[in-house]
């Protein structure tokens, strides 16, 4: 690598992390996704080990994960306050993600220029910066962990030498994250296509495949037992409730897919895609191509959560943009006008700051997607004026937030795994805003013999309402003093069996 | 060639899979459980009463069910009563099946390293280990469907005979072993006395059995639910595939393909009984056995080839390894824990309610209410043969999540359901989450149901709603 390139990479990911971290702390709190792993992390930091049964979530249930990312971000947590090290590691971590598609792009095109514009690309493909900001999500290391192994996967067909970096790769991702599957499926999908293709057959490949895919699946197998046996196929869905799946599903047009993975990545990748399919046979491409397929099958079932396959789409399609970019600029070196292939760049980079500008906004908007004072100060008088033993009926997303700061049981939150019926848990969560009638909410709060109700704002909002309608002697509004929201109701009577 | 002294590995493999069969019921008795291994055993002992003492009937004398008859039942009717036989029956036959499959591949010219591996992966699989440790007709089906097909390709025409009671001990396995000759007929390219001797003996077995026994085929021919979840051992199917066995065959089906119309029969072959077993889980041992063989093939050959990437062998086989005697460890705790004896307790004590009594509990529970309380479950694993299935589980499921205790007092009084028994994995998961969760939650705190037994591990809560009213 020459050194202008090193320098340039430095650049690219000084920017990254440092727009990175300008937005993470354009608020002081965390989004509601980040505090599953708040609680871990702290949890791990002051009692060495993480939160198998938690007796808060779904009014106490266990969870079934792998904890070494908690861990590794209860190492920082040993030293820096647990919220500055979820806004800043993961965002570290994310950033790694534009030295791998570096990798990966050299690889692809032996430029290093061209390498740099897909580096570039990666930074900032929206879906992946909007959603490792500030959800202190583990995709921060999954993705960039999972192209690393792809490029040591690639590396070790032409030499060995790299085997034993591919292999703590694959292991790492293993233990990390069930989405290791994704990578067995696409390492089968690519062998299936380069026999397709009739390339040339590699001996080393479908040895490293067998290995992962027995690797991959027997460890997810031991880690997930206890899912498998109670969820059967629906663990495909992860448990996640049918409706949920539908409204994400239904809510994503083609223009939101699109801007989304960023529009330069896909209008590269796809022409990389079409040149590799019908002109010249690159394997990486193919490679590439696998993950695309892997990842658009299990969408297409909906087995993946839509943003995760969304950002891999988007990394996928800006390391095969390389392609493509690389022959735009040799055709422009070969124009007659000499000026081409700067204006090829200039054209490049303002198409670039077009499209990803509007997108500074979303991500800012997006890190008020969590509590804020007021809400945080009624999840502490939950603290403080309850008992301990209450259960505290919530929506779905604050679940985990009221629980980090009341210390309190919530009725639902985001974890689904190990939850019988979570259909119906969901929808009542969501119909106990809109019941207008006493009986009908109490037959749903003493099912789950909650004792308060939390209305924030956002619920408020979502629903329509200002109060509970069924607001009365029974269930009496306890918190605040007047009538603004958050709102707390605390339940005074049961359904007389 | 790695195996090089044959005989003394094939007595190990089966010392391996005298093992692996005795596990089960050698750590329960040592753990001081006297129960049978798999509910399943608990309806054929039951039947086997029923034929003891009172001949062949067309109904089962306990629910009104229909039944088929069954030659495992009635032949085992003969025996005196005794646990021993209960123990040691699919025992020995699993042992027997094994034997004929040595010989069966043997006579097959499936090479001594292949055939070695393909045994150890059929010992392994959790399908084999469930067939041969449970009491059911399943063992001497499978037993007899590899002694009448040694026997055919031994041109002897016992296999007549043999054939004719499998086809009295399992009509899916009736009509395999019919698919199977054609197939075996059609490679050898010749349809000789042979086949047509075995094909009339199954036809006229059949027809006899249709008007002699009032063989049920409605009962033989229900389908269960297709769902992934009944298909792999690791979705929690009993009669399930171990998924790593299905990769390792596809491995093996690759490896071992020609493009030859003996071939592309096997494979269709095993292909028309793979999807024909996704309904008919009594199948699923057999085409476990074709699975294993290729998987066999596959080991086979990832041990013999130089590998490319020598590093990556030796862990490779580990995992391999690793992933099959997981599947059969899972698989073996499973078994051993399945029914303790706290549960049985609980059972017993239903005997002292009223006979006709219907007794509400999870569908694995049936059979066992069934046989040792005497007395009428509303779910079992055999409801799915009949109709009113889905209106059952819809009203069971009604049940176990009810929120209105006037709504449920009139499913109960609708369905004559008087007593709901209730286990510890029913409450952990099994149907509800939390402790206070659906009907738990009424079973505290109403006097509709009272608790009338409590061993911690069970509970058996009475429905007094309709005394109450009257």
């Amino acid at each position: 690598m020459e050194k202008s390139t090193k320098i340039w990479l430095t650049v690219i990911f000084l920017l990254t992390i440092g727009l990175r971290l300008t937005v993470a702390f354009q608020t002081h709190n965390l989004n509601y996704e980040a505090y599953p792993v708040l609680r871990q992390v702290e949890n791990i930091v002051e009692k060495g080990v993480p939160l198998f049964y938690d007796d808060l979530s779904y009014g106490g249930r266990i969870h079934l994960f792998s904890p070494i990312y908690h861990y590794f971000l209860a190492l920082f947590g040993l030293v820096f306050p647990t919220i500055l090290v979820l806004k800043i590691v993961p965002n570290l971590l994310a950033a790694l993600l534009i030295f791998v598609v570096y990798r990966l792009a050299e690889y692809l095109t032996k430029n290093e220029n061209v390498s740099l514009l897909a580096a570039l690309l990666s930074g900032f493909i929206p879906v992946f910066f909007n959603t490792t900001i500030n959800d202190a999500s583990i995709m921060s290391v999954v993705i960039p962990l999972f192209f690393l192994t792809i490029y040591y996967f690639l590396q070790t067909n032409r030499d060995s030498k790299y085997l034993n970096k591919l292999i703590i790769c694959m292991v790492l991702l293993t233990i990390i994250h069930p989405l290791s599957i994704l990578l067995a499926v696409s390492l089968i999908i690519y062998l299936l296509l380069i026999k397709v293709q009739n390339f040339r057959e590699s001996m080393r490949e479908p040895e490293i495949v067998l290995f992962y895919t027995f690797l991959a699946f027997w460890i997810n197998i031991m880690i997930y037992k206890q899912a498998l046996l109670m969820h059967g196929k629906f663990i495909l869905w992860q448990n996640i409730p049918t409706q949920l799946i539908q409204n994400t599903y239904s809510q994503l047009t083609f223009l939101d897919a699109i801007y989304a993975i960023g529009v330069i990545p896909l209008i590269f990748g796809l022409t990389s895609l079409y040149i590799s399919l019908f002109s010249s046979k690159r394997k990486t491409i193919t490679l590439m191509l696998s993950i695309c397929l892997a990842v658009f099958i299990l969408l297409l079932i909906k087995a993946l959560e839509l943003n995760i396959g969304l950002i891999f789409l988007g990394v996928a399609l800006s390391i095969l943009s390389s392609y493509s970019i690389k022959r735009f600029y040799e055709v422009a070196k070969q124009a007659r006008f000499s000026g081409a292939p700067t204006l090829f760049l200039i054209l490049f980079l303002v198409i670039f700051l077009i499209t990803f500008i509007p997108n500074i906004n979303t991500s800012i908007e997006r890190t008020t997607n969590g509590p804020d004072q007021k809400q945080i100060e009624a999840f502490l008088w939950l603290k403080n004026n309850t008992q301990n033993s209450s259960i505290i009926m919530t929506s779905l997303k604050e679940g985990s937030a009221m629980s980090y700061y009341s210390e309190r049981k919530n009725v639902i939150d985001t974890n689904f795994l190990l939850i019988r019926n979570i259909d119906s848990r969901y929808l009542d969560s969501i119909k106990i805003y809109d019941d207008r009638f006493l009986t009908t909410a109490l037959e749903r709060l003493d099912y789950y013999s909650v004792n308060y109700i939390l209305l924030s704002e956002e619920t408020a909002n979502e629903r329509n309402i200002t109060k509970l309608a069924f607001e009365g002697d029974c269930v009496s509004q306890v918190y605040p003093q007047d009538d603004s929201l958050p709102k707390i109701y605390r339940i005074n009577c049961r359904l007389n069996q | 060639m790695i195996i090089k002294n044959k005989k003394i590995i094939f007595q190990i493999v089966l010392i391996l899979a005298l093992i692996v069969l005795t596990i089960p019921g050698i750590v329960k008795t040592l753990s001081g459980n006297t129960t049978f291994i798999g509910e399943e055993s608990y309806y054929h002992i039951r039947m086997i009463d029923q034929f003891r003492d009172h001949g062949l009937k067309s109904t089962e004398v306990l629910t009104d069910k229909p039944y088929s008859f069954n030659l495992f039942h009635a032949s085992l009717s003969l025996l005196p009563k005794s646990e021993i036989f209960i123990k040691i029956i699919p025992l020995i036959l699993g042992l027997a099946s094994l034997v004929i499959l040595v010989l069966l591949f043997t006579k097959m010219n499936i090479s001594a390293d292949d055939s070695i591996f393909s045994i150890i992966v059929i010992i392994l699989s959790p399908i084999f280990i469930y067939t041969f440790t449970t009491f059911t007709p399943d063992s001497l089906a499978f037993f007899l469907l590899a002694l009448g097909f040694l026997l055919f390709i031994n041109r002897n025409y016992l296999s007549a005979i043999v054939f004719s009671a499998l086809v009295l001990t399992n009509f899916m396995y009736g009509i395999s072993v019919l698919l199977i000759l054609i197939a075996y007929n059609l490679i050898k390219k010749k349809f000789d006395a042979d086949f047509y001797v075995n094909s009339a003996a199954i036809i006229l077995t059949t027809i006899f059995a249709l008007i002699f026994l009032d063989y049920n085929l409605f009962v033989q021919f229900t389908p269960i639910t297709t769902s992934l979840n009944n298909l792999f051992v690791s979705f929690s199917a009993i009669k399930g595939y171990s998924f790593f066995i299905v990769i390792l065959a596809i491995i093996g089906f690759k490896m071992d393909w020609k493009r030859s119309f003996k071939q592309t029969l096997i494979y269709s072959f095993i292909a028309s009984v793979f999807i024909l077993s996704v309904l008919y889980p009594a199948l699923r041992i057999l085409v476990n056995s074709a699975l294993a063989v290729y998987a066999g093939i596959a080991i086979s050959k990832f041990i013999k080839d130089e590998w490319n990437v020598k590093k990556l062998k030796g862990i490779t086989l580990l995992l391999i390894i690793c992933s099959l005697l997981f599947s059969t460890a899972v698989f073996l705790k499973a078994e051993i824990t399945e029914i303790n004896p706290k549960k049985v307790e609980a059972i017993n004590y239903l005997t002292a309610t009223d006979k006709g009594d219907i007794i509400l509990s999870s569908v694995e529970n049936g059979f066992l209410i069934e046989t040792l309380a005497n007395r009428i479950a509303y779910l079992d694993s055999n409801s799915y043969k009949f109709s009113d299935y889905e209106e059952k589980v819809a009203v069971a499921k009604s049940i176990y999540y009810s929120r209105s205790l006037d709504k449920l007092k009139t499913i109960l009084n609708s369905n004559k359901i008087n007593h709901i028994l209730v286990d510890n994995k029913m409450r952990t998961g099994g149907i509800w989450n939390t402790r206070e969760e659906g009907i738990l939650l009424l079973f505290d705190n109403s006097k509709s149901f009272v608790k009338i037994f409590d061993n911690k591990e069970v509970q058996i809560y009475r429905y007094v709603g309709q005394e109450l009213k009257n």
